[in-house]
């Protein structure tokens, strides 16, 4: 399990991999405002990137090396 | 035939040319950056040329071509000989389609020649506007667009469209679209339906992105990026091009005649202002004012011509390095030349006459210069010998230095050789200070080689390099140290049109002598002149120079006593003064050749109108001194 909720907070960690966007846009469909944390994310699947990309997620902590999504993620 | 096609046959193979010659020093040597940097060059303009013609398979091919050689100047893909070989096939199939555009002929694609380039893509508008929207880094070329459209159940599928992306190489840019036009709301968002478009921009060519994409070939778009900003001065826009005017040679030169008339017609204004003075001052006032004005428009459009004039060194000396590395080989020496300041701007006719004399210079250089590798190692230098050309301006001249570190000139050695070949006699010989001797190179009938090789012994010595230098009104200078190297410098006018003149008296008659052969005017009492063996010689700033009498040289009287003038000249890289009986005015004219009888008379350079009409003799101070 990659997805950790918080007050206010989304916690990602690990390799998000194509099971870890149901849980994601649950978390945020439930807390729209909530700010996603990638800390200690390794690798992100285009499931969990297209999730947080259509909710415009606030994001927090991301990583510096996460090859190709860097690009998506800088937007 | 229409201008543009004709200019573009002649230019047109000329590119093919140039890439050609290119290609061959690549296939001695593929990683040659200069080589790889012309070739590109010129396939890039024959690329952008051919786009004005009905020659889609030819822009086509040639855009494969400056791909790959993209490629190569980048270091992403590195040339081998399989590649400059079908270089080579490509650049004969476009000469072939420039003889069928001659003759009219459709032109048809070879598909064998480009099918063994590399793929090229069609470029497209939402990939023009990516590369417009994308944040690229400094110095991030996009080669390739591409436009990835995952189906919807790929996730079902086990694919992760990031990581096949993940895998295209030099991703310089990547963007997340939503396929349908815009984003679910997040209540409406099926986590397990992807609902992106990925596109994006590699800094790799279209076949190394297209491989990346080869599992979900049906979902992805290829565009190729066209380039920018040209990546090389050369390679200019078409646009721009149509703004440059292309002049025929001989028009230019027309052109230059004819001002040279204007400014000889122009100087006739001074001599009437003169003979006024003494009748109308006033109107005399007037006609030096007019004078004044003339002067200062046809000097305006001296500098204009002058500059229309000016060619780069480039296209002169861009066979050099080549024939370098052909001399080189021919003589089994290893060699590294360098060139710079190739790109300096010089009168056509300069440049035109450079190439000859100094190829020979350089073939001496390599050929006499430096020695062969086991010499080089046994003296503790590095085996590849070093050949370096450097050009630069300095106010009217231009300075081309030709420098080698190979053994220098043995002044002891040359003496020797000048005395068996029966040049001078051994006092003479003895006589001549190191730097007289090593000039005994340019005397005709010198060759120090023991045996004649095919390189330097054409039957040209250096006698006719310094000739023709000599021709452009020029002058050669060698330095050479024993065992270090030589250097040849060789100075040049940058301007041609019009010499500047400084009219001299000699036995009640006038000639005129280039500026450019005095090194300085000096007059000095009778008792400066002291007799010096059998001649006369004067000290100038401690230095002892002889005396010529330019009346006796000339075939008239000897002078009378009394106080000189004299004409300092540099002959034979040492000073010599001559005798004249008075100076007269500098004018700026227009020197012809000699011709008809003229042409044989030793000393005369040609003759130049001045102001008041007369005909001057325009003598050559080297030629009359030696």
């Amino acid at each position: 399990m990659s997805v950790r909720v918080e007050a206010g907070m989304v916690h990602l960690a690990g390799r998000c991999l194509v099971e870890d966007a149901e849980p994601l846009l649950l978390a945020l469909q439930d807390d729209a405002g909530a700010i996603v944390s990638l800390a200690g994310v390794t690798r992100l699947h285009m499931a969990v990137v297209q999730v947080l990309i259509a909710a415009r997620a606030p994001l927090a902590d991301v990583p510096a090396d996460l090859g190709a999504v860097r690009f998506l993620l800088a937007l | 035939m229409d201008d543009l096609l004709e200019q573009f046959l002649i230019e047109g193979r000329d590119l093919v040319a140039q890439a050609q010659a290119d290609l061959a020093t690549l296939a001695r040597d593929p990683a040659d950056a200069r080589a790889i940097d012309s070739a590109f060059r010129a396939v890039h303009t024959l690329k952008g040329s051919v786009g004005l013609f009905d020659m889609a398979p030819a822009e086509t091919l040639l855009h494969a071509a400056e791909d790959v050689l993209e490629r190569a100047r980048k270091g992403t893909a590195p040339l081998d000989a399989g590649a400059v070989a079908t270089l080579v096939a490509t650049l004969d199939q476009t000469d072939r389609w420039i003889d069928a555009l001659e003759r009219g002929d459709a032109i048809v694609a070879e598909a064998t020649a480009a099918a063994v380039l590399a793929e090229t893509a069609p470029e497209a508008d939402w990939a023009e506007a990516l590369y417009t929207a994308a944040r690229l880094g400094d110095g991030a070329v996009p080669q390739t667009a591409f436009r990835y459209t995952p189906d919807a159940d790929c996730f079902f599928r086990g694919d992760d469209p990031l990581a096949i992306v993940g895998a295209v190489p030099d991703l310089l840019a990547l963007t997340a679209q939503p396929a349908a036009g815009a984003w679910p709301a997040l209540d409406a968002l099926e986590p397990f339906q992807c609902a992106t478009r990925l596109e994006g921009l590699s800094g790799a060519p279209v076949a190394a992105v297209r491989a990346a994409f080869r599992m979900v070939s049906d979902q992805v778009e290829i565009a190729a990026i066209a380039q920018r900003a040209a990546p090389v001065a050369a390679a200019e826009s078409t646009s721009a091009a149509t703004a440059v005017l292309r002049v025929d040679a001989a028009r230019i030169d027309a052109l230059g005649d004819d001002l040279g008339e204007l400014v000889v017609a122009a100087n006739t204004l001074a001599p009437i202002a003169a003979r006024l003075d003494r009748i109308d001052a006033a109107a005399a006032l007037e006609v030096r004012a007019a004078q004044a004005q003339i002067g200062r428009s046809v000097a305006a459009l001296l500098r204009t011509v002058s500059a229309v004039r000016m060619v780069s060194l480039e296209p002169t000396l861009r066979r050099l390095p080549r024939l370098v590395r052909e001399i080189a080989e021919q003589l089994g020496k290893a060699v590294r030349f360098d060139m710079r300041g190739h790109t300096t701007e010089v009168d056509r006719q300069i440049a035109e006459g450079l190439f000859e004399p100094l190829l020979h210079l350089v073939r001496n250089a390599i050929d006499h210069g430096i020695e062969d590798s086991a010499i080089r190692a046994a003296a503790g230098k590095p085996a590849e010998g070093a050949l370096s050309l450097q050009i630069a301006r300095e106010g009217g001249q231009i300075v081309v230095t030709l420098g080698d570190d190979g053994a220098g000139i043995d002044p002891a050695r040359i003496r020797t050789t000048a005395i068996a070949r029966g040049l001078i006699d051994g006092a003479a010989a003895e006589a001549l200070s190191d730097a007289q001797a090593i000039r005994l190179i340019f005397r005709a009938g010198f060759s120090t080689a023991a045996a004649v090789t095919g390189v330097s012994g054409r039957g040209v010595g250096m006698d006719a390099a310094l000739a023709a230098i000599e021709r452009l009104r020029g002058s050669i200078e060698i330095d050479s140290t024993p065992g270090a190297g030589t250097l040849f410098r060789l100075r040049l006018p940058v301007h041609a049109i019009t010499t500047q003149i400084l009219v001299v008296e000699v036995g009640g008659d006038r000639y005129g002598v280039s500026l450019d052969q005095i090194v300085e005017t000096v007059k000095v009492g009778a008792d400066a002149l002291r007799p010096l063996g059998t001649g006369t010689a004067v000290v100038l700033r401690d230095r002892t120079v002889p005396v010529l009498d330019l009346a006796t040289l000339l075939g008239g009287a000897g002078p009378a006593g009394g106080g000189a003038r004299l004409l300092v000249t540099q002959a034979d890289g040492a000073l010599v003064a001559l005798r004249v009986d008075g100076f007269g005015e500098r004018i700026d004219t227009l020197v012809r050749p000699p011709s008809g009888v003229l042409a044989a008379v030793p000393g005369v350079t040609g003759t130049a109108l001045t102001g008041s009409g007369d005909v001057l003799l325009v003598l050559d101070l080297p030629e009359l001194v030696a």
